[in-house]
């Protein structure tokens, strides 16, 4: 997995590519995210536009991150989900548990107007 | 130390004469006959021999076929007068002998012949010297390959450095990629504190400073005749602790691979190591390269093997945590299959008669695959079967696997799960889902339902969703097919465009609803084979059918 990132502000927006289908491939993408928080960055956003599709195990290492950010007063925001992606997240009930946004503008921008989110 | 020559005459002159003209450039040896010839020959290293050919008791001819036996390598010439002819003729067709001197001779012609003879057996000393050193090489090259044992090569090679090549010592420092370091191997003829420093020591492969990491990275051999007059850059605390004065060093690598670096030195007093060294050293490295990664392929086989084997059994032990048989209900037909695409499975399945009318049906998806996956399968099991003990209503069951399973894995590891609870008395079946993709029902009316629900796979973090989990309820009646499975099936093919889809399940279900459980389990698993048209499935497929007669 191919991990770009680039800080704006206090968000760190990361673009995920690659296959990201099995366990030793997605591995890294939940250490990034304890760096950005040990970093002192908990405002993530992550960009999908470049994934077709993933696997339990991507899934999985999300939604730790999502935990991890959350414990530290952040937030982690999809953007660039396709419709494949999507219905993973409406099958497993994951869809209303993460932010999805359309662009990673509005994403970054969604973090002044809503800081953190609310837990439901 | 200047190179010997004998001479052997019977006449004193003669003798004496020679041994006057090549005394001030030769180490000089006489005998008046061939026998004390030959005693000389065997207690010392002759490179040129001059005998005259008519003496008594044994003839020079006779002497020289003689000496060469003793000491084949000598260079012999033979003094002639002019009616030893046929005799010398004899002789030098049958390759004894390089020269002959007539007798008597110019002082100036003397020279030169023994200066070419002399020339002559220094280059096949060399020569003999060399085949033998490939002979060598050949041999430890043929012992090292046939050993399979990794600590075993790496002995066998520095004995071979030391034993058979001829160096003082030998050091095996080992490329270890993951930490990008060169790590200390083995070594031969090396003992004491010398040891004791070497045995520990490591460079960072990111250094640019010392030879033997330089030697790894770029590939290529380092001579270093002297320590102290060399404009490699050198490590001095090794240098001074292991008392390295000259040595060289030759890369190890397999193809694209870096293995390490192989070290040999000449630690004795004035002794110096060549390029002649540093030549034979890389020759041999070439075939310690080799050997040391037929070894680790090797052992990487017998490894792959011994998992193998162990899935195996793993997969065994599996089976057994699904149920051997299915309870036999009176009105009800249940049929239930697992596929396991890797030897063990992360898919769970399960059916418990409470033996008083009510059958819990479950269905769970690990994430991931292989042996992790299957290990949490087992939590799993051993979380929902302690759950259906207590009295609970089905959410809060849900709830507390879910709060069990996030205690006892990491983080990012999760299952969907689907149960519920069949009351053959009431014909209900009262289901709770978590994330779990959504069963189907398939009516006698025709109508097709799916089962939602509301709920997070269980095993993530609480704290991302409060919940609750929602039990719903569906009332069964006769000729009703339901059907739980995995999505295993619904994503079938899901790499390609196309993936099999709940539509194709919701028609498989509905088209064959009168054929029971059984018949609907197999009629789903036929439409996937077909879809997939005998390409290998990359996820576990799981299915339970429940029909009402």
């Amino acid at each position: 997995m191919k991990i770009k990132e680039e800080i704006r502000g206090d968000v760190a927006v990361l673009t995920v590519s690659g296959t990201l289908m099995s366990g030793p491939e997605v591995g890294p993408f939940h250490d990034h995210i304890k760096k950005l928080v040990a970093d002192g960055l908990s405002k993530i956003v992550v960009d999908f536009s470049k994934v077709k599709w993933f696997g339990s195990s991507m899934l999985g290492v999300m939604t730790a991150s999502l935990s991890t950010v959350r414990n530290a007063g952040g937030d982690l925001r999809l953007t660039g989900v396709t419709k494949k992606i999507e219905s993973i997240l409406i099958v497993t009930q994951l869809a209303s548990v993460f932010k999805i946004v359309e662009t990673i503008d509005r994403a970054v921008a969604s973090y002044k107007t809503q800081p953190t989110s609310e837990a439901k | 130390m200047n190179p010997t020559v004998l001479i052997v005459d019977d006449e004193p002159d003669i003798l004496d004469s020679l041994a006057l003209s090549l005394e001030m450039d030769y180490e000089v040896l006489t005998a008046t006959n061939g026998l004390d010839g030959l005693d000389l020959l065997a207690k010392h290293q002759v490179a040129l021999i001059i005998s005259d050919q008519r003496m008594p008791k044994m003839t020079g001819v006779e002497f020289l076929a003689k000496a060469q036996e003793v000491s084949p390598n000598s260079v012999c010439m033979m003094l002639t007068g002019f009616a030893d002819f046929d005799a010398i003729i004899e002789a030098v067709n049958k390759g004894q002998i390089y020269r002959y001197i007539s007798k008597p001779w110019e002082p100036a012609d003397l020279e030169i012949d023994v200066r070419q003879a002399i020339e002559r057996y220094e280059m096949q000393s060399s020569l003999t010297r060399r085949m033998s050193e490939l002979q060598a090489l050949c041999e430890i090259g043929a012992t090292i390959t046939s050993v399979l044992d990794s600590e075993l090569v790496i002995q066998k090679i520095l004995s071979g450095i030391v034993d058979t090549l001829g160096f003082d010592r030998a050091y095996l420092m080992a490329v270890d990629e993951k930490d990008e370091i060169l790590r200390s191997a083995g070594s031969y003829g090396v003992s004491g504190e010398a040891l004791t420093f070497l045995n520990q020591l490591e460079y960072d492969l990111k250094r640019d400073d010392v030879g033997v990491v330089l030697t790894v990275k770029e590939n290529r051999p380092i001579l270093v005749e002297d320590v102290d007059d060399t404009h490699f850059q050198l490590d001095n605390e090794a240098i001074m602790k292991v008392g390295f004065r000259s040595f060289v060093t030759a890369p190890l690598h397999a193809g694209n691979r870096r293995i390490g670096v192989l070290v040999a030195d000449r630690s004795g007093a004035g002794e110096r190591v060549t390029e002649h060294d540093q030549n034979l050293l890389v020759g041999f490295a070439n075939q310690a390269a080799i050997a040391l990664e037929n070894a680790r392929l090797y052992e990487e086989a017998v490894e792959k093997k011994r998992l193998e084997e162990e899935v195996g059994v793993a997969a065994e032990i599996q089976k057994r945590l699904l149920p051997t048989t299915l309870p036999v209900l009176d009105g009800y037909e249940i049929a239930a299959m697992t596929r396991p695409s890797r030897g063990v499975s992360g898919d769970y399945y399960d059916v418990v008669d409470m033996g008083d009318g009510r059958v819990w049906i479950a269905v769970g998806d690990v994430s991931g695959k292989g042996i992790p996956a299957a290990l949490t399968m087992a939590t799993l099991r051993t979380l929902f079967r302690a759950q259906v003990e207590h009295n609970l209503a089905p959410a809060d069951m849900m709830k507390r696997i879910g709060d069990g399973l996030f205690q006892a894995t990491s983080p990012e590891v999760f299952a969907t799960f689907c149960f519920g609870l069949l009351d053959v008395a009431t014909h209900t079946f009262t289901y709770v889902n978590a994330g779990h993709p959504y069963p189907v029902l398939a009516r006698a009316s025709g109508e097709t339902v799916e089962l939602d629900g509301v709920g997070i796979p269980v095993g993530m973090d609480p704290m991302l969703w409060h919940g609750p989990y929602e039990a719903r309820q569906v009332a069964l009646a006769s000729g009703d097919v339901l059907v739980i499975f995995s999505d295993g099936i619904s994503e079938a093919g899901a790499s390609d465009e196309d993936m099999f889809g709940e539509e194709r399940i919701l028609d498989v279900v509905a088209n064959h609803r009168e054929q029971g459980a059984l018949g609907v389990q197999c009629a789903v698993c036929d439409a996937v084979d077909v879809f997939m048209k005998g390409q290998p499935m990359d996820d576990d497929l799981t299915l339970v059918a429940l029909s009402v007669k």
